[in-house]
């Protein structure tokens, strides 16, 4: 536990220090909010004018220091595009990504554990080769490709599924319909990763003399396999998984653009665009707290499906 | 007397064709009614990322425009699809009448008419406040509204707007685009301006209901709205990035109307599928020589740079989503010239003997090399890409350096530059387009024309003249003089080498009536009127 606690509060010195850089990063891009805003229109006058409304025109110190005493406060700032609130904005996008990264890793972890484990019991035959050719499949093909052809099959040829939108949380059936293409682009390459890597993994296993032992007390080759294989197979599924998770989230920006819907990817390309630097750096902390929290999460599941692993 | 027998029977008469009128009547009623779309809820897709402020002061681009329409009034209006100058009809002014010397503009205002959501009638005490707040400081549109010098409002119903300049074109300034929207006095000083930009409140057809950032903005029909209740009850005007999911959303039918894409393939699949297309007022594409900067404070190198490219080859590309500017002024708008008025010299097709020779007599035989900064716009690097490889072939060797288009933007007003490709659209009259770009005080000037000897004279070359002349006096003849004088001097000089004129798209299901004819428009996406409205798929 303490392991644990150590590493929870180690990702704010991490925090801080990605708040900084990337604050004075931004601000030395040039092409700033203003230009953004004001478009082709933009001249001195209009240009000082904003930065005066915003506080831009003031030492970057000065807008550092204003800056850090607002994250203090969990106040995120205000966009500079529309004035809407960053923490209201987040709170709207964050619930939709993480329901995505969610969706997305269970249709990862079904499909790649399903068809990895059948391939491995079924090894050299047409399944074992239709597997690995599922994850030459999902190794190759782009997600943001698969989005778009899963549109055109499911939406406008079947007519089946809606294509852009999230839904109401208070519709959970939309919610759902609106989930299951997104979720199957973005899981469906990684769901090829672990299949990999647990077919390899169960192969490793299956040989082991604690399940000759199984099958010599007459045990079903369902209950060797599934039940006693497979545990152990899933060990080093486990520490993929908490890649995938991170590199799904990741992929979600694209996603949320191919499918409309809202989320802190579409946020964080809204505001490179648009030099809007509050909501940039804010999404960036964002990402950057998930990632951390995903990986101490992967830490804390291994060492629960493995009971060898002791962290001091 | 005998008695008539007649009158029992005209009485029978009378009451059948009057019943049968009333039964066509209903009829008819009823199969217009049938037409319609059970559900009249619009969806609009445009491009962005986020909404920028609705304040017509503070916010004025693609994305805000076709809002800006539906939420605000103005004194004038285009007619709806039309962005003619000469077609200007009335709004909320009633009536106006400008003064000889085209200094005082007296508007009538019409009465009655209500702002959204309680906050009254609209007077010329809101008037005057929009057309204050446009040319203060902080406006972005504040250009356009500099010559106004003084604002009477002797009644609620009476705007009198005292110019510096006299201004034939003023009109434009109060129609519906930038500063010409009219703002509720009462509720921006009640909800503050944050606020306000986020939830305007206007006298248009139709009113902002709510907005998630980012996302979508609902607005729904304003009942009392003057011309009549709207027939769409509510529109979705969502913001949708990418234009592949634009256009599988519109042929999906889950969107009703979208934002294209200037490409003869993009229209060409949305007609195959079925959508019907309109087009937007186009902007302008030039490339502006810095002639503060050697090789193109000369104008023979100018003008070799514009022998060497043409027009043919960025045509071909674009097809028919582009037409060719042969001036300065594009040729949908009044006072520009053709390119069969032109002397043929001025017409500057392609010649690349001609481009050769002219450098050699500035001095490079050889040719000559130079860098440039580009943006990754592709509305920007497209053309760009073309006459590059086309300078290439009179030996004009341009090493340009792509950059995101708001660095680029950046740097253009920060630091010295080549060669400036520039866009952008503009009211529908000269002065407009001749005034930013090329007169001495233009604040988009990156030629710097009007400030330096552009023909090696030793004078100083300027249109300035002739834009005043064109804006103080309201005889078209005289204004067109002006107009023909100051393209030709343009031509001449070669400040900057006008390409075409790019014509932005929007796709509509078929079952999309607007109620007008989209050829064009003023507000840079399509116009959501009282009329417009959804027939049954």
């Amino acid at each position: 536990m303490t392991f644990f606690v150590r590493k929870a509060i180690g990702i704010v010195p991490m925090v801080l220090v990605l708040v900084t850089v990337v604050f004075f990063l931004l601000r030395l891009v040039p092409g700033g909010p203003a230009i953004a805003v004001l478009g082709d229109r933009a001249t001195p006058d209009s240009i000082a004018a904003f930065e005066a409304r915003w506080g831009l025109d003031r030492p970057l110190l000065v807008q550092y220091a204003d800056y850090m005493a607002g994250l203090a406060r969990l106040d995120f700032g205000r966009s500079f595009i529309d004035g809407s609130s960053v923490r209201e904005s987040l709170a709207r996008a964050v619930p939709h990504s993480i329901l995505l990264m969610l969706a997305a890793t269970a249709v990862s972890l079904v499909l790649g554990i399903t068809v990895g484990v059948l391939a491995a019991l079924r090894r050299g035959t047409w399944t074992d080769g239709a597997s690995r050719a599922f994850a030459l499949f999902g190794f190759s093909i782009p997600d943001f490709y698969l989005g778009v052809v899963l549109i055109l099959l499911f939406s406008l040829q079947l007519g089946w599924l809606p294509m852009r939108g999230a839904g109401d949380w208070d519709d959970t059936a939309d919610l759902a319909l609106r989930l299951i293409m997104p979720a199957l682009a973005l899981g469906l390459p990684t769901a090829a990763v672990v299949m990999r890597i647990a077919r390899a993994s169960m192969l490793e296993v299956l040989p082991s003399d604690y399940l000759r032992t199984a099958r010599a007390k007459g045990l079903s080759p369902r209950v060797v396999s599934f039940k006693h294989a497979l545990r152990n197979a899933l060990i080093p599924v486990v520490s993929v998984v908490g890649l995938n998770m991170g590199l799904i989230l990741g992929n979600t920006i694209v996603l949320e653009i191919v499918f409309s819907r809202p989320g802190i990817g579409r946020l964080l390309i809204g505001s490179i665009f648009n030099r809007d630097f509050a909501v940039l750096q804010s999404t960036l902390v964002v990402y950057a707290v998930c990632i951390a929290l995903i990986n101490l999460l992967t830490d804390l599941a291994y060492g629960v499906v493995n009971p060898a692993i002791r962290y001091e | 007397m005998l008695p008539s027998t007649n009158a029992p029977r005209r009485r029978v008469l009378a009451l059948l064709i009057g019943a049968l009128a009333i039964a066509s009547l209903a009829l008819t009623t009823a199969v217009a009614q049938a037409d319609l779309a059970e559900e009249q809820v619009l969806r609009y897709a445009t491009d962005g990322r986020q909404f920028p402020p609705l304040d017509p002061s503070l916010g004025a681009n693609n994305i805000s425009f076709p809002v800006q329409n539906m939420v605000f009034d103005s004194l004038v209006r285009f007619p709806p699809g039309s962005p003619r100058l000469d077609a200007i009809e009335p709004a909320l002014a009633e009536s106006w009448e400008a003064s000889e010397n085209g200094r005082v503009w007296t508007f009538r205002l019409r009465q009655g008419v209500q702002f959204h959501r309680g906050y009254g009638e609209l007077t010329s005490a809101d008037v005057a406040f929009s057309l204050e707040r446009a040319k203060g400081e902080a406006s972005v549109v504040a250009g356009s509204y500099r010559n106004i010098a003084a604002i009477e409002t002797p009644d609620p119903y009476t705007v009198v707007v005292r110019l510096a300049e006299p201004d034939a074109f003023f009109l434009t300034g109060v129609a519906n685009k930038y500063g010409g929207w009219i703002v509720s006095q009462a509720a921006l000083e009640d909800m503050g301006q944050d606020a306000y930009s986020l939830r305007p409140v206007g006298s248009g057809p139709f009113m902002v209901e709510d907005v998630v950032p980012g996302e979508v903005l609902h607005l729904v029909r304003h009942d009392g709205y003057w011309r009549g209740q709207p027939i769409i009850e509510r529109i979705e005007y969502l913001l949708m990035p990418d234009l592949t999911a634009r256009t599988l959303a519109l042929i999906n039918g889950e969107v009703d109307v979208i934002r294209g894409a200037v490409s003869p393939e993009w229209s060409a699949t949305v007609t195959n599928a079925g959508m019907n297309l309109g087009f937007s007022a186009p902007g302008q594409f030039i490339l502006m020589f810095n002639m503060e900067l050697e090789p193109f404070d000369d104008v023979r190198v100018r003008q070799a740079f514009a022998y060497a490219i043409g027009r043919d080859a960025v045509m071909a590309f674009y097809g028919d989503t582009a037409i060719p500017m042969y001036t300065n002024v594009p040729p949908y708008v009044m006072g520009a010239l053709s390119a069969e008025e032109l002397p043929e010299p001025l017409r500057y097709e392609r010649d690349v003997e001609r481009a050769r020779a002219l450098l050699a007599e500035a001095g490079f035989p050889n040719g000559l090399e130079i860098d440039a900064l580009a943006s990754e716009n592709p509305d920007y690097n497209n053309p760009l890409q073309i006459w590059k490889e086309l300078w290439a072939d009179a030996g004009i060797i341009v090493n340009y350096t792509a950059v995101d288009h708001p660095t680029y933007h950046a740097r253009i007003r920060s630091e010295p530059h080549t060669l400036i490709p520039y866009g952008g659209v503009k009211a529908p009259h000269p002065n407009d387009w001749l005034g930013d770009w090329y007169t001495s005080q233009g604040g988009l000037n990156f030629s710097h024309y009007g400030q330096v000897d552009a023909d090696g004279d030793g004078t100083v070359d300027s249109i300035d003249e002739y834009v005043a002349a064109a804006r103080a006096t309201l005889d078209p003849e005289a204004q067109q003089a002006a107009w023909t004088a100051a393209q030709l001097q343009l031509l001449e000089d070669m400040p900057t080498f006008p390409s075409h004129v790019v014509k932005i798209a929007f796709a509509l299901r078929p079952e999309v009536d607007l109620g007008y004819e989209l050829a064009s428009t003023v507000v840079d996406g399509v116009e959501i009127w009282e009329t417009t409205r959804l027939l049954s798929r």
